[in-house]
């Protein structure tokens, strides 16, 4: 698909290449456009290629970064799990019903 | 007392085992002191199941008396329903403040429960919670977690991506009606698309608190086995549709869950392309090309008749080129009277280039365009119209590939970074989750291909200037959304964008404090990524160790387990 733009000066130039024939320019686009498609379809198969490599990476990330993480749980001495635990439970559970509490009091001293 | 939540399952010849732990997982939630405090009951509808040895589970778990386990209730359907039928012999027995959907052979997280009452007691007024999900393998092992946006209307249409874990308020079910009858398959698509007609935005609980079995009979396996759920989806998509007084029609496509809605295009508008060009010649696929000229021929080739075209042309000759004269004659050659021409001889911003063609355009709808494209799919403008026509959406956003068929542009993501959402990867490909083959909402969309209501462009001011080169798309996005504005990215409006070939500007890193400046901690929050994800990348992988998968294995049925 391309634009069929009629300007003599460019008109000019593809007759000064191909001599003065209409038939002999129209073939030559003919050729351009074979020649485009055969481009396209193998930079799609680049882009497919490429696309299949991120893919990849992507995996390789989530495999190395469970591996990164497993490697440091394994690290830890008993002492580090129950702190790391402890620090969890406090973080996702003891300090959000904490602050639903306060929240409470807070409505019922507001009334 | 009533208790808070009621667990509504709808039996139907499980594996007995399945069932037993379906039912324990529920037990579970009892281990929380303000869940027992409140209450729960769990309602089994069997609806009479075939299999002797589910029968027989069914009368051992009526007898049973664990310390701890919900109130349990067991209705014995006479004959076979559906699941529809069931569902709603549950609803109707259930007395909790909540219902909680609970398929026969899932399992809740222990925390399940938990957590959404501590969603629920933060905000009195949520009606509807859900949660994200893992699939439960053959092998007892999970896998595949799927970490879902913040309410997305717009992509519950094409999708239902919200499945499990769904607790809703019953008075606001009953409201709707419960479980329409005949949407055997998709009835909890059909409840929730309701339930988004009448209720508050959905309260989502970024956390896995369900685990969706993969059975061979599951839809989590492979939903092309139900077939009339496909049938029923679409029903349920058409019935919302017309239920918000928007015209379209619904069908399949390739993906099972996934459907395409085409909304009819009121009143023939006018789309006013805007195209800021220097008239830059590059080479694709081999060919030298003049870009801005492909750019509108190649939608002028798709000669759709639901809309009327003009074209403003924003020639920049700078503040020391001019333009070369073939590229204006050209454009006058393509496009004949619906060229306008707006002459821009001020050093390069980009914003203010977009700005004045905006001014110059009589179109009810904008869209921007570079010059470095060319329209792939034939209806891609009228598409893009068919959403933008919703008076609550601000910006449509399009698919854009590379020049090798890679995906540049599926929508922009914020998730501690700014970024396009799966760059790179193959343009055909699904995602994760479908994502890039439904409509959906997202943080925001690149103005290389994107289109407004004029009126709403104008509302937000325009483009900020003060992004000469960069960001000012995100500055755009942001302040649309600021405004109250969903925008969304259609997988069905699609275009090539030659990117760099036609402009080299690199990132200023003052450009990217001013944006972080004018927007501070928001900027990078994106309501459409998950804090699961890891942030600073566009690839939906997962935090640490939480995706779940194994290395390298394959499933039990012999598919592997990569996504």
């Amino acid at each position: 698909m391309l634009a069929a733009v009629e300007v003599s000066d460019e008109v000019q130039r593809l007759r000064a290449l191909v001599g003065p024939s209409e038939v002999s320019y129209e073939a030559l686009r003919r050729d351009r456009d074979e020649s485009m498609r055969v481009a396209r379809e193998a930079m799609a198969e680049v882009g497919a290629l490429r696309g299949d490599i991120i893919d990849l990476r992507v995996q390789v990330s989530r495999a190395r970064q469970d591996q990164e993480y497993r490697d440091v749980s394994v690290a830890m001495s008993p002492a580090d799990k129950v702190l790391y635990r402890t620090r969890r439970r406090w973080a996702t559970s003891v300090t959000p019903r904490a602050a639903i509490l306060v929240r409470r009091i807070k409505r019922a001293t507001a009334r | 007392m009533s208790p808070r939540f009621s667990v509504i399952t709808a039996v139907f010849d499980p594996e007995p085992d399945h069932l037993r732990e379906c039912i324990a997982s529920v037990d579970a939630q009892l281990r929380h002191a303000e869940i027992a405090a409140g209450g729960v009951e769990h309602i089994l509808v069997d609806d009479a199941s075939t299999r002797a040895d589910v029968r027989d589970a069914l009368d051992d778990i009526a007898r049973s008396t664990p310390r701890r386990r919900a109130q349990r209730r067991l209705i014995r359907r006479e004959a076979n329903g559906g699941i529809v039928a069931a569902s709603n012999d549950a609803l109707a027995a259930a007395t909790g403040e909540f219902v909680v959907l609970l398929d026969h052979d899932d399992l809740l997280h222990p925390d399940a429960l938990a957590r959404v009452a501590s969603a629920l007691d933060s905000d009195p007024g949520i009606d509807v919670v859900y949660s994200d999900h893992d699939l439960l393998r053959p092998d007892g092992r999970r896998a595949f977690p799927m970490f879902k946006p913040e309410f997305s209307i717009e992509r519950l249409r094409h999708h239902n991506y919200i499945t499990h874990l769904a607790v809703a308020r019953r008075e606001t079910v009953e409201r709707v009606g419960g479980f329409t009858p005949g949407m055997d398959g998709s009835q909890d698509h059909d409840l929730m698309l309701r339930l988004a007609e009448v209720a508050a935005p959905f309260h989502h609980v970024p956390e896995v608190l369900a685990h969706w079995r993969q059975a061979p009979t599951s839809s989590a396996l492979d939903s092309g086995i139900k077939p009339a759920a496909i049938n029923a989806e679409i029903a349920a998509v058409g019935a919302h549709l017309a239920r918000c007084g928007i015209e379209a029609s619904v069908e399949a496509t390739d993906l099972p869950g996934i459907v395409r809605t085409s909304r009819v295009i009121e009143d023939h508008p006018l789309v006013s392309v805007v195209i800021p060009t220097r008239g830059s010649r590059g080479r694709v696929w081999g060919a030298e090309r003049i870009f801005v000229h492909d750019a509108v021929a190649s939608i002028l080739a798709d000669d759709d008749d639901r809309i009327d075209l003009q074209f403003v042309v924003v020639l920049d000759g700078g503040s020391d080129t001019a333009v070369d004269p073939v590229v204006e004659r050209g454009l006058r050659h393509l496009a004949g009277d619906r060229l306008r021409i707006v002459e821009y001889d001020r050093p390069f911003n980009f914003a203010d280039k977009v700005n004045r063609g905006v001014e110059a355009a009589n179109g009810e709808y904008v869209l921007l365009l570079n010059d470095d494209t060319e329209l792939i799919d034939r209806g891609s403008v009228a598409e893009m119209v068919g959403l933008a026509q919703q008076d609550d959406v601000g910006m449509v956003g399009a698919r854009l590939l590379f020049d090798d068929g890679t995906l540049q542009h599926g929508g922009h993501m914020y998730h501690g970074t700014l970024t396009h959402v799966m760059l790179g990867w193959p343009g055909e490909h699904p995602g994760p989750y479908g994502l890039l083959r439904v409509v959906r909402e997202c943080a925001g969309a690149t103005a290389a291909a994107c289109l407004m209501r004029t009126e709403v462009f104008h509302r937000v001011g325009g483009m900020n200037t003060d992004f000469a080169a960069n960001y000012n798309d995100v500055d755009l996005s942001m302040t649309v959304r600021a405004a109250g504005y969903r925008i969304l990215w259609t997988p069905y409006a699609s275009w090539y964008h030659f990117e760099s070939r036609s402009f080299v500007h690199p990132i200023d890193p003052e450009e990217t404090a001013a944006i972080e400046q004018r927007w501070g901690p928001s900027l990078y929050v994106d309501p459409y990524a998950n804090p699961n994800l890891t942030p600073g990348r566009n690839d939906w992988l997962e935090l640490p160790y939480r995706s779940g998968a194994p290395l390298y294995a394959n499933l039990p049925d012999g598919r592997s387990s990569r996504r």
